[in-house]
């Protein structure tokens, strides 16, 4: 298991290197010139000042170095400042990136339920109505985009009917309470759970059919052990795995679907942020919200592959005790 | 002639893609998805002929005016008729996604067969890039992508492209090291073949079956792509209508009671996207037959 756990820790390195590079492209490539925007602009400069600012700011060193600099700053948490409104980036991700989790935290679950439940139904009942009406919704759901579902929830619930706020955390001018908090969530949640639940469900429903047909499930069944047993003992835990290995590897559709729901909703997170950015070319925001984004995905993809490791005996034993 | 009489070296053996084929064409639900999108194809062709307004022509009189005998889809936020812009949508939809699809499995192609044929080093260095790549979710790529500088549509097709081709990559190395360990491949190495000759002439036909299921589903996520991106405005230029452009102003639209402006074109990228993934399962049904999706 340790050996595993430094195998699998050392994959990481590469993954965050990535992130930090594209982070810090963008960085360079906003537009201007960063020197002259200290004064107002070129003209207001002398050569030597210039030469002189660029070589205290570091510009004239090889970009690796550069690189290597700003690096080191981005993990002491000095992250600049928004080129829009001149707060400190550092504090703007910090609050958001509590909101994104409570959004992507809450919709996880729901996407994990919902899929075992609807996975197990259509699993063990296959090519009867019920798996024919699972697994029609979880073929519609992969082909929805998340943003389009969200617009029609909003039109239903919140135009038509009136009954569920259509955006934001809280509703501006009435007490902010958990009620009103949880009304909030509901719609974004739905959104994220319906469009992005079709590949949990049908990739759930295929292992436990293979679960079903296996030699093992048909000789617990020969023995006569009831069905409760079968279900927790025999059904479910050989159907997580993959389905574990899958949360993992579909993190980056999640969060990235997470993002544009949170655009379609306002839910002030770091995907509202990041889209905000792109749009006003906002680069040290962006950048930020890259770096963010980049290493929650890595890191939850770290706790899915840890998880599979722990939970599978095949895999603790190959890099075990030798 | 007598049955006991045949030489079994005239008997043709069934070519491996015509029992494909056979086996494809036997896949119901496949049927349904290449119904769906060859009517999606001749309507996006045809289509724009036959709708008596403009995709661009607006009508101040008639903004926002419900589905109608002279309007059957309604109109927009400046009057300009819904269905000839979902038409004229298709079109553009369509050939964003198939283009981006060419580059992304051209550029996928390449990088898993360099990495499956090239040197061990290069492998571990590719395949690591891959990993690292994987991680970072495909929409946050193609909207940093689409932040610099201005919207073209060439530039999206190339974007989408860029952003996607790591599945087809990965199956292509898959695929590499799965026919490098056969029989036929060690007969044209012993033959005396060259890299190029056995990545061209023996592994990639030998791996079309498989890369034609990521391609096809690969569309599908495309249309899903393009239409995000447009959605946000940071997609196919907003002089051109795709649909996604067309739900661009979807919120506001909404807001004014006008349904049928989100209705509509959602509506025709979620039947786009099924068809294309009902034929990428039939595929894989026929191609990997032990993997059935059983549906």
């Amino acid at each position: 298991m340790l050996r595993y756990l430094v195998l699998r820790l050392a994959g990481v390195i590469p993954q965050l290197l990535l992130i930090s590079l594209l982070a810090f492209v963008i960085m360079k490539s906003a537009p201007g010139d960063p020197v002259a925007s200290l004064v107002g602009g070129r003209e207001f400069m002398t050569q030597a000042d210039y030469e002189r600012v660029a070589r205290n700011l570091g510009l004239n060193e090889p970009v690796v170095v550069q690189y290597g600099r700003w690096l080191g700053n981005v993990l002491q948490g000095e992250w600049g400042h928004s080129i829009q409104d001149g707060r400190k980036v550092s504090t703007v991700i910090a609050g958001a990136l509590a909101n994104t989790a409570l959004l992507i935290g809450v919709a996880g679950v729901g996407i994990v339920l919902v899929s075992l439940i609807a996975g197990h139904l259509a699993g063990t009942r296959a090519q009867r109505p019920v798996d024919y009406i699972v697994s029609a919704a979880a073929l519609v759901s992969f082909a929805t985009p998340a943003f389009w579902l969200g617009l029609l929830l909003i039109l239903l619930f919140a135009v038509v009917f009136d009954w569920l706020p259509s955006s934001g955390l809280v509703t501006l001018g009435s007490p902010d309470t958990l009620v009103t908090r949880l009304q909030h969530l509901i719609l974004p949640v739905a959104t994220i759970i319906l469009a992005h639940a079709g590949p949990y469900v049908r990739l759930v429903r295929g292992s436990v059919r293979d679960v079903l047909a296996s030699d093992y499930y048909r000789a617990a069944v020969a023995r006569g052990l009831p069905r409760r047993i079968l279900m927790w003992r025999y059904e479910l835990p050989n159907a997580l795995t993959p389905f574990i290995t899958w949360c993992g590897v579909s993190l980056p559709l999640l969060v990235g679907g997470a993002f544009i729901v949170e655009w379609v909703f306002s839910w002030p997170g770091i995907g509202l942020l990041f889209l905000k950015a792109a749009i006003a070319k906002n680069y040290t925001m962006l950048m930020a919200a890259v770096l963010v984004t980049g290493a929650f995905v890595i890191i939850g993809n770290l706790i899915a592959d840890l998880l599979v490791a722990w939970l599978n005996p095949k895999l603790r034993r190959q890099y075990g005790h030798r | 002639m007598d049955i006991v009489n045949v030489n079994p070296a005239d008997v043709k053996p069934a070519s491996e893609m015509r029992r494909l084929l056979r086996a494809f064409l036997r896949h119901r639900l496949a049927h349904a998805g290449l119904l769906g999108l060859l009517l999606i194809t001749v309507a996006a062709l045809v289509g724009p002929t036959l709708v008596h307004h403009s995709a661009q022509t607006s009508n101040l009189d008639a903004i926002y005016s419900g589905p109608s005998w002279s309007h059957l889809l309604g109109t927009d936020q400046l009057g300009r008729d819904l269905l000839a812009r979902l038409l004229a949508g298709a079109q553009v939809s369509l050939s964003v996604a198939l283009a981006a699809t060419i580059v992304a499995s051209l550029l996928g192609c390449l990088y898993g067969l360099v990495a499956g044929m090239g040197p061990v080093w290069l492998d571990r260095v590719l395949m690591q890039f891959l990993d690292a790549m994987l991680a970072i979710p495909v929409l946050l790529l193609v909207i940093v992508s689409q932040a610099f500088g201005e919207s073209s549509l060439l530039k999206v097709i190339v974007v989408i492209g860029l952003a996607s081709w790591m599945g087809t990559a990965r199956l292509m190395r898959t695929e590499c090291g799965r026919l490098m360990q056969s029989e036929f491949i060690n007969a044209a190495i012993m033959g005396g073949a060259s890299r190029l000759s056995l990545a061209l002439r023996h592994v990639l036909p030998n791996a079309a079956a498989p890369l034609l299921v990521v391609v096809t589903v690969g569309i599908g996520q495309a249309v899903l792509i393009e239409s995000t991106l447009s959605f946000l405005n940071l997609g196919v230029p907003s002089t051109l209508p795709s649909w996604g452009n067309l739900l661009g102003n979807g919120m506001s639209s909404m807001l004014s009671g006008a349904w049928w402006v989100v209705l509509f074109p959602g509506l025709m990228i979620v039947v786009t996207v099924l068809c294309i993934n009902l034929v990428g399962d039939g595929l894989r049904d026929t191609v990997d037959p032990k993997r059935r999706t059983h549906l």
